[in-house]
């Protein structure tokens, strides 16, 4: 292991076996659906399913590996399982030094710092990314509407999305960043408009390739203003360029505006994928119109490896958020005002609506707000604070938001598999259909109150760990009134998260002594509910191990 | 100095990385202004192609203009014009599956015009 | 001495509601109805369990030692420097002990639910639990987990089981608590991060942080305008439960529209929760700011008696005017607390355990005769006494309690009260004493409109369509009993309970003397 220098592409590929093992569970499910009698069997999400199993399994090893291995002393790739207790008990290492890779064949030296880099942060969201893509597939696999316009295409868009957001978590090359993005895009785009003759799926595609495209010209412009500025593709050599004398120095409008509105468009290219404002706009059309698998996995998967690059391309790129002695764009300033809009727009556009499904979307969208307020606990109050303190405050921040993008994960795709669930058995997804649904289908409504009561922020849910983390991190950065913003939010999202409660258990109540007919649910898809409710319960109530988790997942990153 | 004199001054008419930048930006915003204006989702496509190669033309006039300095040697840099390659074969990846799902649409709806796609709002 | 006597009080009601899930649901007809009753009485007996404990809770404290007892400390969530934190003093002992009485009487009062009565006693069991849990926890964590955990259960208990206007009153009473308590979560991490310079020393120990404001070079003294912000935003998030007028428009309607049982639980013991968050974290943790504020506290206690009092004298709906009455005796509370004084203070948390005594046997004796005329309008009764002596009888005693009869527990929390308002020292003491007088005339409305209400509904001709009313049947009448005798014993003989909150309540006026005194 070499430590500090970036590998060679032979030598990388050891450190990617998660992305060869989607790649090659891609090529099968292109392949199996080529014979026919493996497609007319169920080749296709096996495959997949095992692909990202294996991915999972790999990404884990790799997290030993850094946890405990490394750091106790040395020990080859791979000698993960005997130290599987000590993870479990929370007993991670010290910081370890990431392992950069795919710099380039060895002695030409184009890229001295590797594209892509593996450390503790990467691994924690592939394990978060890929688990949630499992889930995924489980709630496909019965969907009737996927294997009627073709299981093969499905998955095989589902995994090449997979492989561009397993890329996002570990890109540190400019060049990466855009096309690990791009790569999970042009499946998304595929994948809403994959019910091909239904009018809402083709609209919500088109919609949703339309602002996709637009948002990704806007950042690859200011990725090449960026590029101009600091003269590298390099996350990491950036902060030395801005350091130095720029390379068009009195340029063209100033050095500091133009690194402002070069970071600016790039920010927006990640706005776009966590849907903030102001690239929110597609979210409610394309989550409401595409396929509601999809919509789980675009509520999800995009939206934590776009707060994995966004805060790797943060840290890594300005690593001093006060930054006296460099030029500084103001991100904080942005951010701040996306967080606040994107949160008030969410929530108060929920508050109308009576389709599930939309009204999840626009829940959604205020989720994003929530956890970009934990990656703004930079505030201007803290410039005359000691630097450590500045920088524990921001570490407290993205702590916040690593932990509550699990929540989320579990919280949200519960939800939207219930709404799965239901749509599939009443074939409603409107507010209305879902009257007297506690007493049809008690186990499905409990489990979807569950969901309900976490995405509010209610305790003991996993939610309401979320969003403490979330409000301590600003108040601790004494951003008190957008503390004071956030939780004026959660009120408000009481209301429309309680209209489907109610909807459920309030309405259409069987008068006395009537019985109503009970709804019958298939026990794979109880399972899978469970397989996320209790989680969400029982992480809001013993959540100690899984914050030393995410400290540790953070002591890669800058802070 | 006259009028004359400055027009057929040199200096003036030696194209320089900022002149390279502002057909860059006016590229951009021409193509920002399609897509905000343009009603018909082949146009906005094509806005955003626009888009696309004003930062290529960013890329390669940056990169033309870089150097690095090698075992004393002065070195081109090439990143940028590697960039504007992936970005040009994005592009075209992008305009695929952007007209399949109009083309898609279009069998639905016998239109391509954003406005009347509509039927979903909130 | 029982070993975690408070987690078995908290927790065998909440396991309960998870055992009620685990029993099998009826098929047809006669299994329904076996179903059904096994529930009920399974909710009886495990709610009788913390009753029993609460034996062992009242001999086992010692009412001459102050601070806390029966203390259980075990870590949680060592990261964030959480601990489960049980305790009780003798503020929360006595609210326990009602919390459990009546809770276990609620249940008798419940009997008549034949709607989704897994649901509700699972509901209602949960709710105990978390109530109980409240009262006991000593960590902000913990308490504002329980203190959260009473929201969903009311919410379904008031919005399923509830009357005409359900969802509208569920609604307002989820959304007034929510947005209540997240300035509480607000507050507390503020105290939160206060509380030590590096993550290690911070805490959310409720003990630690009040000893930490006892210290005059404390953080909690070192910005007084921040601490006044964070003071204000917990007291209205405590204002909310208790409530103060304008902030209790969601308890008439919640009162109203919630079966019986559960209006009882509301204003004998959620009610409760606002009051003892202030005691307990709010003025001890700010002593300055409370300090500053006890003018605001006073003024907001005499409007609220006032205000509720001539609310209710205006209502037609008993339960209506019952919870008005309710926004009028706890300002007697806010009354009492602002003299800081002996007699008020002790006043204002006996006045706790009367109103919650007393209203407890009003919205009983409503749910009595709404059961069977199915409607509550005052003028829509008349000349009942003849037909219901015992119900008559009850009712007396209720409503008497109410209006501060002497002899009876009503009275000695009210007059304790306004003792304390009249013998407020310091230069607040003239204020003190307009709000008193103010208040006075209160006592003479509250007399009015509850006297007014008996003839309206006891006297006069019996209206015909009454003529065969029956009274109060055993199971109501022994469901009133305990609290009928406690209003009785507790009014002529309030030592033991004042002797018990004796100490605790010093240690509190000690606590909030502030740095100015």
């Amino acid at each position: 292991m070499m430590d500090g220098k970036a590998l060679d592409n032979v030598a990388s590929l050891a450190w990617f076996a998660p992305e060869l093992a989607v790649t090659a569970a891609l090529l099968l499910v292109v392949l199996a659906d080529l014979v026919p009698s493996l497609r007319a069997g169920r080749a296709a999400p096996a495959f997949a399913a095992i692909g990202l199993a294996c991915a999972l399994l790999a990404v884990f090893f790799y997290y030993v590996e850094f946890a405990v291995a490394r750091h106790g002393g040395g020990g080859a790739a791979g000698g993960g399982l005997p130290h599987l207790q000590q993870i479990l008990s929370g007993e991670l290492g010290g910081a370890t030094p990431p392992v950069d890779i795919f710099a380039g064949a060895e002695g030409v030296g184009r890229n001295r710092f590797g594209l892509l880099r593996v450390d503790p942060f990467a691994l924690f969201f592939k394990m978060l990314i890929l688990v949630s893509l499992l889930l995924v597939v489980g709630f496909s696999w019965h969907h009737r509407g996927i294997r009627r316009y073709g299981d093969g295409e499905y998955y095989a868009l589902l995994l090449a999305s997979a492989l561009g957001l397993l890329l996002m978590a570990s890109a540190t090359d400019l060049l990466m960043v855009y096309l690990s993005i791009e790569m999970v895009s042009l499946p998304s785009y595929a994948l809403s408009g994959f019910f091909r003759r239904d009018r809402k799926s083709s609209e919500a595609g088109l919609k949703y390739v339309l602002y996709g495209a637009v948002a990704s010209a806007v950042m690859i412009y200011g990725l090449s203003l960026l590029y101009g500025l600091t003269g590298t593709l390099s996350l990491q050599e950036i902060p030395s360029r801005l350091r130095g004398t720029l390379s068009f120095a009195p340029g063209l409008l100033g050095q500091t505006p133009a690194l402002s509105l070069a970071t600016l468009f790039i920010l927006g290219g990640f706005a776009f994928k966590i849907a903030a404002f102001p690239f929110h706009t597609w979210c409610p059309d394309v989550y409401e119109g595409a396929p509601t698998p999809v919509t789980a996995f675009l509520s999800v998967a995009p939206k934590v490896a776009g707060f994995a690059v966004m805060l790797r391309f943060l840290s890594m790129a300005f690593p001093d958020p006060a930054a006296r002695d460099a030029v500084n764009p103001n991100w904080p300033a942005f951010l701040t005002v996306a967080a606040v809009l994107t949160m008030t727009w969410g929530n108060l556009a929920a508050l109308g609506q009576t389709n599930v499904k939309r009204l999840l979307a626009y829940s959604a969208i205020a989720h994003a707000g929530y956890l970009l307020m934990g990656v703004v606990t930079v505030s201007s109050g803290m410039a005359d604070a000691p630097r450590e303190q500045g920088e524990a405050v921001i570490r407290v921040g993205r702590e916040a938001v690593l932990f509550y993008l699990v929540a989320y994960a579990f919280m949200d795709l519960g939800a939207f598999f219930a709404v799965i669930v239901i749509a599939d058995r009443l074939g409603v997804e409107d507010l209305d259909g879902y009257r007297g649904l506690g007493w049809r289908a008690p186990a499905v409504a409990a489990a979807m109150t569950i969901f309900l009561l976490s995405l509010i922020g209610l305790p003991p849910m996993v939610g309401f760990v979320g969003k403490l983390l979330l409000f301590k991190a600003v108040i601790e950065a004494r951003l008190f009134w957008l503390a004071v913003v956030g939780v004026l939010n959660s009120v408000i999202s009481l209301y429309y998260y309680v209209k489907v409660i109610r909807a459920m258990y309030l309405e259409g109540v069987p008068a006395d002594g009537q019985t109503v007919p009970a709804l019958p649910v298939p026990k794979f898809a109880t399972f899978l509910l469970y397989a996320m409710a209790v989680p969400t319960v029982w992480l809001g109530v013993s959540f100690g191990r899984l914050y030393e988790l995410v400290r540790y997942s953070l002591t890669g990153i800058a802070y | 100095m006259g009028l004359w004199q400055k027009l057929t001054d040199p200096t003036l008419w030696q194209v320089s990385l900022h002149h390279y930048l502002i057909v860059g930006a006016l590229l951009f915003v021409s193509g920002l202004f399609t897509v905000l204006t343009r009603k018909n989702a082949v146009s906005i496509l094509m806005g955003v192609e626009l888009m696309l190669n004003s930062a290529n033309l960013n890329f390669v006039a940056f990169s033309r203009y870089l150097t690095r300095v090698e075992n004393g040697h002065v070195m081109p840099v090439m990143d940028g014009q590697i960039v504007a390659v992936f970005v040009i074969v994005l592009a075209a990846c992008e305009a695929a599956i952007g007209l399949a799902l109009i083309l898609s649409i279009y069998h639905n709806l016998n239109t391509v015009d954003v406005d009347e796609t509509d039927h979903l709002r909130g | 001495m029982i070993p975690h006597l408070l987690s078995w009080m908290t927790f065998v009601p909440i396991g309960g509601a998870l055992v009620l899930l685990l029993l099998p649901r009826g098929h047809d007809d006669v299994s329904r109805r076996v179903s059904n009753e096994a529930v009920k009485i399974v909710t009886a007996v495990v709610s009788a369990i913390p009753l029993i404990l609460s034996y062992f809770l009242y001999t086992g404290f010692d009412p001459a030692r102050s601070g806390m007892q029966f203390m259980e400390v075990a870590p949680w969530i060592p990261s964030f420097n959480i601990y489960y934190r049980m305790g009780v003093d003798g503020i929360s002992t006595p609210l326990i002990l009602m919390t459990t009485i009546v809770s276990f009487v609620a249940v008798f009062a419940s009997w008549g639910i034949n709607k989704g009565v897994k649901g509700y006693f699972c509901m209602f069991l949960l709710l105990e639990g978390a109530m109980i849990g409240t009262f006991c926890a000593l960590d902000m964590f913990l308490f504002y987990v329980f203190w959260e955990l009473m929201l969903f259960p009311m919410y379904f208990l008031i919005g399923i089981w509830g009357g005409p206007r359900k969802e509208y009153a569920a609604i307002k009473f989820f959304l007034y608590t929510l947005a209540g308590s997240v300035l509480l979560l607000l507050g507390m991490l503020a105290f939160y991060y206060y509380s030590g310079n590096t993550p290690a020393e911070r805490t959310f120990d409720i003990l630690r942080l009040q000893r930490l404001a006892a210290d005059p070079e404390g953080p909690f003294h070192a910005d007084p305008a921040f601490w006044m912000m964070v003071f204000v935003g917990i007291f209205l998030a405590f204002a909310v439960k208790v409530p103060i007028v304008p902030l209790h428009t969601w308890l008439p309607d919640a009162h109203v529209e919630a079966p019986t049982a559960i209006s009882v639980i509301l204003a004998a013991i959620l009610l409760k929760m606002g009051i003892y968050g202030m005691l307990r974290i709010n003025f001890p943790i700010l002593p300055d700011q409370f300090q500053d504020f006890r003018f605001w506290l006073g003024l907001i206690g005499c409007v609220s008696i006032v205000y509720g009092a001539f609310c209710a004298m205006a209502q037609s709906d008993l339960k209506k005017l019952v919870a008005y009455s309710s926004v009028s005796h706890m300002g007697y509370c806010l009354l009492g607390i602002a003299a800081l004084n002996a007699a008020g203070v002790n006043g204002a948390v006996f006045q706790l355990l009367a109103h919650g005594m007393g209203s407890a046997m009003l919205f009983l004796l409503v749910g009595v005769v709404y059961d069977r005329a199915h409607h509550r309008q005052i003028d829509g009764f008349g000349g009942l006494a003849t037909r219901m002596p015992i119900y008559a009888g009850y009712t007396s005693l209720a409503f008497f309690t109410s209006l501060g009869l002497p002899s009876l527990m009503g009275f000695v929390g009210e007059a304790l009260s306004f003792i304390g308002a009249f013998q407020t020292e310091g230069e607040l003491g003239s204020p003190m004493r307009y709000f008193a007088v103010f208040s006075a005339v209160a006592i003479v409305i509250t007399a009015a409109y509850f006297l007014w209400t008996f003839q309206r509904v006891f006297m006069g001709t019996l209206n015909s369509k009454y003529e065969g009313i029956s009274d109060m049947t055993a199971r109501e009448v022994f469901t009133l009993a305990p609290l009928g005798v406690c209003v009785l014993l507790f009014g002529v003989y309030p030592t033991p309970l004042l002797d018990m909150m004796n100490v605790s309540l010093q240690q509190f006026m000690r606590m909030v003397q502030g740095a100015g005194q």
